[in-house]
């Protein structure tokens, strides 16, 4: 493992994939445990050390090469999204991609929270994630899938991947799909004082046939994230973002504005850019980003009255913001004003762990992963990870006991 | 032989009355797919299955599966059987589990639009269960209305629709899946397939071809039925255009529901068989959906650019005409007694340099080819070149076949690669990914299905009827071989209907 460059005793930086082989493979000849750090930001703990892990941060691997022909970005884990979307616009190219709460995160985030942290439009993370290569512990190169956006050769397994919370291998590399720019970009946010109408609209407007971004937050995000100062607030504002022609996109922004009217909320922002991404270091060392909780669309109001409740129980303020809206799932982040308290987490832990059971949300924090209802898909994952993980010594400790 | 017997009662007793079959009749018809195979493939392969079960509930396919296992039988998943690489034919004998009879749709959640349906369902019944309440299925196979979605989703799903909303993965978000150890899993928790906190493993069955698993329930994902639908045609004076067009096409800032292309050969062959077909160098299909405003605009921006690449649009009657003919692309086979079709991904840039190239081993194989196929994304066409066979002269349509393998061989040549392995093609997985991934699917496959239980010795192996391994060598060698066999025949003639076909029908 010589080159390799450690910055704390226990903190080893790899800059291109043959020092990610060479650095998994020194680890796995000494069953050295090893766990991967992302920036942090986000309170989930998958960064958390265990034991005597060795951390491994890919941020230095932050290249980004954009490929005109193949209308396709090849992106290192630690590029950041900024990046992404200068390289492509540098081209003529734009990505469909909006980053969680405007934040500029690396790649490699995104992968620790299986990409849970981008919006897309209408098409999910497979439609925007063509390819992951990455490197297994056992220091093979594992094509996750090729760049082709049709499986038809053997097993995809890139969601596989993609959903193991690095526990199956680092991905050194991302494949994600471009399109040429448009003539207009409209952003619009409209105002809801109850959330269930603001909900009901999101889902009005994606079923709409002009297949939008949709966003929502119970104050200004960026404010918050920012100052550190919440904004109370029992209403929802929805952000639309929309891009096409001027005559589609005076169309779509028709029908957004009828359906918000007919569910009662307000125009009151436009413009035509859209306002991310959000600078990390400019985010206030105040706002406590408390997870990516993925929840069923339609409980969204119910879950944010229940876990206001809980704060304002321990005396606290919470403010949320919401990502990829779609009739089925949604991202929830509750955003804390300072660090929240051990009996909030364990109280809010536990809520969405029921929630997840009952009601259908759920929580990233990677206690669970371990924690799976399926028994027999869980052992069929645990030996899959035995054939690419034989020491089994990549974040082992986020799948329960093996 | 007692064992045999026991062994096949065993399977009657797992279905219901009338669902268990080990008449010669059944087992010829399950013991071929949509290729034509030459008789003598039999010396390679069991394709007759030994008994044909079928289930109607997810337990009895289970049950199949463990009583399979404790008499050591091979099983093979059989959807409507519409794709041609044996994926859904026996290589060893043994069980086939027809799905076609897991043909219920379960149900539709209206407020999140997801279907849940089993195996066996019709695309096109599928499609129209859904017109009745306000959604429609924008993604399916061209085969729509004889194919299964269990069959589809298998191959990998690309097809009509894919351009704007994706393959199968995209739309997949979970299914319910038999393993080889008789074992039901849920591949996803059904509101995490978009952001998921559990591992995922939808997609590593969707595409499987089978090979993992019996899929047993689906879950899609379906969209409110559009205002507005509206196909066009163009016709461009030859393919060169064609390609140049499909370029352009992919580069715009607007996105058609459907992008599909045909070559003039097809209309010739029409012509030969006395029906009606237009005069044309090769057409462009252009299909939008969408809010009517939204719909107007786009034709209105692809007919300026169609109309600059040279294009000319066709009446609205012609346009509906290709639309409805989306799903009968091999009503030519008819001059032959069947046809062979060969598909490839190709990036969009080379196409026309594929079409150069394969227009060069057709004049080189003395064959009559024609193309077609669709954009499934802004980099990517899929490519479908077919000619037309006759099975009964065997040695000829045996040597015939290389020519599936030397078209692949000039898409891998351009970046592109061959879509599906199953039981003919499976050595192409290694043109299709690096031999690390490889391995890895070899020892998933081990992991799932440690004695190669569920369609064994496919998707990645080619293995034949004795259990022995062909690889990749002697393939080539053979398909080689055969390539040159049939350079050796005089110039491939289907300028009219074979005699003693039947014509004249109703559907003529």
């Amino acid at each position: 493992m010589s080159g390799l460059v450690q910055t704390t005793s226990q903190v080893v930086q790899v800059s291109n994939a043959n020092e990610l082989q060479s650095f998994l493979t020194g680890c796995r000849d000494r069953g050295q445990p090893v766990v991967t750090i992302d920036s942090h930001l986000l309170r989930t703990s998958n960064w958390m050390s265990v034991g005597s892990a060795l951390q491994l941060d890919v941020s230095r691997m932050n290249w980004v090469r954009v490929e005109p022909a193949r209308k396709l970005a090849l992106v290192g884990p630690g590029a950041r999204f900024s990046a992404l979307v200068s390289a492509a616009r540098a081209q003529g190219l734009v990505v469909d991609l909006e980053p969680l709460a405007g934040i500029d995160f690396t790649f490699g985030d995104w992968a620790h929270e299986s990409l849970r942290m981008l919006s897309t439009i209408n098409s999910g993370l497979e439609g925007v994630l063509r390819n992951v290569k990455v490197v297994a512990p056992d220091a093979c190169y594992q094509t996750g899938y090729d760049d082709f956006p049709a499986n038809g050769g053997g097993y995809d397994l890139t969601k596989m991947f993609m959903t193991s919370f690095l526990t199956l291998g680092v991905p050194y590399e991302f494949a994600i799909p471009l399109r040429p720019g448009s003539d207009v970009v409209l952003v619009k946010t409209y105002s809801f004082s109850k959330p269930e109408e603001a909900i009901r609209a999101g889902i009005a407007m994606h079923r709409s046939g002009f297949a939008p971004a949709l966003q929502a937050g119970s104050g200004d995000t960026g404010s918050i994230l920012t100052s550190g100062s919440i904004e109370k607030s029992e209403g929802l504002r929805l952000t639309v973002r929309f891009e096409g022609t001027p005559a589609i996109t005076e169309a779509a922004e028709k029908t957004f504005d009828e359906i918000a009217k007919s569910k009662g909320g307000n125009e009151t922002w436009k413009s035509v850019e859209p306002q991310w991404p959000l600078d990390p270091s400019s985010i206030s060392p105040a706002a406590w980003l408390l997870g990516v909780c993925p929840c069923d669309t339609l409980s969204l109001p119910s879950v944010m009255k229940d876990i206001s409740n809980m704060a304002s129980e321990a005396g606290r303020a919470v403010q949320f913001h919401i990502s990829d809206i779609d009739p089925n799932v949604s991202v929830l982040v509750p955003i804390f004003q300072g660090p929240p308290t051990p009996e909030i987490l364990r109280s809010i832990g536990s809520y969405l762990v029921n929630r997840r059971m009952t009601l259908r949300g759920n929580v990233a924090w990677n206690s669970l992963l371990g924690d799976s209802r399926s028994r027999p898909r869980l052992e069929l994952v645990r030996r899959i990870k035995s054939h690419v993980d034989s020491r089994m010594i990549l974040n082992t400790h986020m799948m329960g006991a093996i | 032989m007692i064992e045999s017997d026991i062994a096949k009662r065993s399977f009657a007793a797992a279905v219901k009355p009338g669902r268990f079959s080990d008449s010669p009749l059944e087992r010829l018809v399950t013991s071929h797919d949509l290729a034509p195979m030459p008789k003598v493939a039999c010396l390679a392969f069991k394709m007759m299955p030994d008994v044909v079960v079928r289930p109607k509930e997810p337990e009895e396919v289970a049950e199949i599966v463990r009583i399979a296992n404790s008499w050591g039988w091979p099983v093979t998943p059989r959807g409507a059987a519409s794709w041609g690489f044996g994926g859904a034919v026996p290589n060893k004998g043994g069980v086939t589990v027809d799905l076609a009879s897991m043909d219920r749709i379960i149900g539709l959640d209206v407020e999140r639009g997801i279907v849940r349906v089993q195996p066996g369902v019709v695309w096109l019944r599928l499609d129209e269960w859904l017109n009745r309440r306000g959604y429609f299925v924008p993604y399916y196979p061209s085969s729509a209305p004889g194919a299964t979605v269990g069959g589809w989703i298998s191959t990998g799903g690309v097809g009509v629709g894919s351009y704007k909303y994706g393959t199968a993965r995209d739309n997949v978000r979970s299914l319910q899946v038999v393993l080889p150890s008789g074992q039901m899993i849920n591949t996803a928790h059904l509101l995490d397939s978009r952001h998921p906190s559990q591992f995922d493993l939808t997609c590593l069955f969707v595409g499987a071809e089978g090979s993992l698993g019996i899929v047993t329930t689906i879950d899609l994902q379906v969209y409110p039925k559009p205002e507005s639908f509206v196909p066009t045609t163009y016709s461009f004076p030859d393919m060169d255009h064609v390609f140049n067009a499909l370029v352009q096409i992919s580069q715009a800032r607007l996105k058609p529901y459907h992008v599909a292309f045909v070559d003039g050969n097809y209309f010739r062959f029409l012509r030969a068989m006395g029906r009606e077909a237009i005069e044309t160098g090769g057409v462009v299909n252009l299909v939008f959906e969408g809010p009517k405003a939204k719909v107007d605009e786009e034709i209105r921006y692809f007919d300026a650019l169609m109309t600059a690449m040279g294009g000319v649009r066709m009446s609205d009657e012609v346009a509906q005409h290709e639309w409805k003919e989306r799903s009968y692309e091999l009503r030519s086979k008819k001059l032959g007694t069947g046809a062979v079709i060969g598909e490839a991904l190709v990036p969009v840039d080379k196409a026309l340099l594929v079409t150069h190239d394969m227009l060069k081993l057709v004049r080189k194989m003395k064959m009559n080819v024609s193309v077609m196929g669709y954009l499934i994304d802004r980099s990517t066409v899929a490519f479908l070149p077919f000619y037309l066979t006759d099975e009964r002269r065997w040695i000829k349509a045996l040597s015939s076949l290389s020519f599936v393998k030397k078209f692949l061989d000039i898409s891998n040549k351009y970046g592109g690669r061959g879509v599906g392995l199953g039981l003919f093609m499976a050595n192409n997985i290694y043109k299709m990914r690096d031999r690390n991934t490889i391995e890895l699917l070899k020892k998933i496959k081990e992991t799932i299905d440690p004695e190669g239980r569920i369609n064994g010795g496919k998707t990645t192996m080619l293995q034949l009827r004795y259990g022995i391994k062909v690889g990749p060598r002697l393939f080539r060698f053979g398909m080689n071989a055969l390539a040159l066999l049939k350079r050796l025949y005089p110039r491939d003639r289907y300028d009219r209907p074979v005699p003693g076909g039947f014509t004249g029908g109703e559907h003529e």
